[in-house]
């Protein structure tokens, strides 16, 4: 033989090898799977009566195949992960399922391969078949398979074993042919998907895995919706409290305003009118100030809603917490009045002025009253800082009862 | 005929479908082989191990077979692909390994190449496996449960394997390798007329291919010393580690085939007494059915 001849005939050979390669045939039993890892074998699986089996592999190296292959050397099933860090295939082999699945990671990779076994009930179905022909070649009893077989009349136990196979590949068929008649009916044809069983498994695995993902995306933007709007809601009160609280410190300054004026008027009036008169004036304008600064402040307080204190940044809710008992303006001007010096004057009333007036006035005047000579009356008054004796004895004598003022009875009258 | 061009072209295309991978890699396929073996041949050239003859063509075609039985199963999860770029992407891969071939010159003879075949045949078979304690050692079945200290299930295995090497495993194996009916007569004819020299050759060839086929074994597969065989067979554990390193390394063989001796168990000693076919229920396979030669 010439060598070309030699090496074109073991070509061809190798040529008839690949062509039934690298299937299973549906006879055939997997028994002892071999797993192999970037072409070392790391152990067997043994897949003989098991309905299922599943070997886990991890290694510190990185995963880049994974073959399995039958105790013969038959390659059945592979999975090359070159440069993915996570890789699934779910192939078929004869009637079973082989699921292969690659999870490499920064420190070495792990492998899963799971076998699934076929139905039991198609394996009885099967073997029912074979029992029916156990004179018939592998290939007759293939077509025996497909097809609806051959009466065998000797034998009715046989024949009863027969039609069992029959009805089971009838109802096979046709909830097949139904579920194939919905797909054309409800969805577009997809090649990718309708090619091989595995493939449509594959792609409808797939297809679940994206969907969970969709589901935990949409579920992770309405979280963050919700956040936002609630957020946004806060924020609005905020806004609300930071309104109120304008308001109140205008109405505080119009109110600080009207006191100064009225301070100022009084002064006017103090300057003008009795020292007693001044003195009560201002008391009664310190009342007035307390009871107008209290409510504002207090509609200050209630500006702020209860529930926003956790959003507010800390200095807002000092702000909001501080007490409006006291109002600074008012209170520092009540401890910084002059210290009263006391003024003891001699005074004389019109004549048949009642005594009641005469007490009113000196009850007005906060005048301690002492002895009495020849209608003139001792009375003894505090007089504040910056008011002086003579405004004072002024202003006294231009009330209507008072004949007239003096601060020594020695003295001729000052009226 | 389909074109050459034409078809390397459609394997440059894009291919989105199984159904469409599978109809071109069955039109492509001699194609794909020739592909294969011309980057081996290439590979072979570069790095100063060519010759050229038949054995060297034969070993070409057979490392591009292997590559090509590996692309056609990866192929199908990998679609959507160019299947020329990822053959090209595997073969490239293979051959960045360390020493990717059992390349020795001694080694291209009939029985290096037998030898070397069906130890390769070994690493991916179990069947194979098993079927070496016969071919290298003369053992049998029970005397290969006993040796490797097997239980009653993985017994049967053995059995098992020794059936299906029989039926059909052999005969594959040695077409797959590329042995011809010539070629096994001219080994045979050798230990028949010189089988000192012939058992010489083969213990040293033999052990050129262990040393090399060991290395596929995973790291955590070293050799043991007597002590930890010992320990090992004692405490009934390690199957998977006693098959596939004492099927591989005739040293620790031997020492466990002396721990069963001190165990007073009925051993044989390993020493290498080559078959070249199998026994085919009791008796030697003597034809031989060739497909193509």
């Amino acid at each position: 033989m010439e060598p070309d001849d030699v090496t074109d005939a073991y070509r061809r050979r190798l040529l008839a090898s690949l062509h039934v390669q690298p299937r299973l045939d549906h006879d055939e039993d997997p028994g002892s799977l071999q797993i192999f890892v970037n072409h070392e074998c790391v152990g067997a699986m043994e897949c003989d009566e098991a309905s299922h089996a599943v070997a886990s592999i991890t290694q510190p190296r990185a995963i880049q195949t994974v073959e399995i292959r039958a105790a013969s050397g038959r390659l059945i099933g592979s999975l090359c992960a070159q440069d993915l860090r996570m890789k699934m295939a779910r192939l078929p082999v004869g009637d079973h399922v082989l699921e292969i699945s690659i999870h490499n990671r920064v420190d070495g990779g792990s492998v899963q391969v799971a076998y699934h076994a076929a139905k039991l009930l198609s394996k009885q179905a099967r073997s029912a078949v074979k029992d029916a022909h156990p004179t018939t070649s592998s290939l007759s009893a293939m077509a025996l398979r497909a097809w609806i077989p051959q009466p065998v009349w000797s034998n009715v136990a046989m024949v009863g074993r027969a039609g069992f196979a029959v009805a089971i590949l009838f109802l096979v068929a046709d909830r097949l042919s139904d579920r194939v008649m919905s797909l054309a009916r409800s969805e577009p044809p997809s090649p990718s998907v309708t090619v091989l069983p595995h493939e449509a498994a594959v792609y409808e695995k797939s297809m679940a895995r994206q969907e969970d993902v969709l589901i935990r995306v949409m579920q992770a933007q309405e979280a963050a919706l919700q956040t936002m709007q609630a957020q946004q809601h806060m924020l609005a009160r905020a806004h609300q409290a930071i309104d109120g609280l304008t308001r109140g410190q205008s109405q505080l300054t119009d109110r600080v305003s009207r006191v100064s004026l009225q301070m100022a008027q009084l002064d006017e009036v103090a300057r003008a009118g009795s020292a007693g008169v001044a003195r009560q004036a201002r008391i009664d304008l310190h009342g007035k100030v307390e009871r107008g600064a209290k409510p504002a402040t207090v509609t200050l307080a209630q500006a702020m809603p209860s529930d926003l204190s956790g959003a507010m940044p800390a200095k807002v809710t000092e702000l909001t917490t501080l007490s409006p008992g006291s109002f600074p303006g008012i209170t520092e001007s009540t401890r910084d009045l002059p210290a009263l010096t006391p003024f003891a004057f001699w005074v004389s009333f019109q004549d048949n002025t009642p005594e009641k007036s005469i007490q009113d006035l000196i009850l007005e005047i906060h005048g301690r009253t002492g002895q009495t000579n020849a209608g003139w009356y001792n009375v003894e008054v505090d007089l504040p800082q910056p008011q002086t004796p003579d405004l004072f004895v002024d202003a006294l004598k231009k009330m209507t009862i008072v004949k007239s003022v003096t601060t020594s009875l020695k003295t001729t009258s000052a009226r | 005929m389909i074109d050459r061009r034409d078809v390397t072209a459609r394997l440059s295309q894009l291919v989105m479908t199984v159904d469409e991978y599978e109809r071109l890699m069955t039109e492509a396929l001699p194609h794909l082989l020739n592909h294969a073996t011309t980057q081996t041949r290439r590979f072979l050239r570069e790095t100063g191990q060519w010759g050229d003859d038949v054995c060297h063509e034969k070993l070409a075609l057979r490392w591009g077979y292997e590559l090509v039985e590996r692309f056609l199963m990866y192929g199908r999860t990998e679609i959507p692909c160019r299947p020329l770029f990822f053959l090209d992407s595997l073969i490239a891969k293979y051959f960045s390994q360390p020493e990717p071939f059992c390349y020795d010159k001694e080694l291209l003879s009939p029985l290096g190449r037998f030898l070397e075949g069906l130890t390769s045949r070994a690493v991916i078979s179990r069947d194979a496996l098993m079927a070496l304690f016969y071919h290298l050692y003369g053992f049998g079945q029970s005397q290969v449960a006993k040796v490797l200290g097997l239980g009653t299930t993985e017994t049967q295995r053995v059995y098992k394997n020794f059936e299906r090497w029989r039926r059909s495993g052999w005969q594959r194996a040695v077409d797959e390798v590329g042995i011809t009916r010539e070629d096994l007569m001219e080994i045979e004819s050798h230990k028949r007329r010189y089988p000192d020299q012939f058992h010489a050759e083969a213990d040293r060839l033999s052990r050129i291919v262990q040393a090399h086929y060991r290395k596929s074994e995973p790291e955590h597969f070293p050799c043991l010393s007597r002590q930890q065989w010992a320990h090992l067979f004692k405490e009934g554990y390690g199957y998977d580690y006693r098959v596939w390193h004492l099927a591989l390394c005739r040293d620790c063989l031997s020492e466990v085939c002396d721990v069963h001796h001190d165990d007073a168990q009925d051993v044989l000693t390993p020493q290498l007494d080559l078959r070249i076919r199998p026994l085919s229920n009791g008796r030697l396979v003597e034809s031989y059915h060739s497909v193509d030669h």
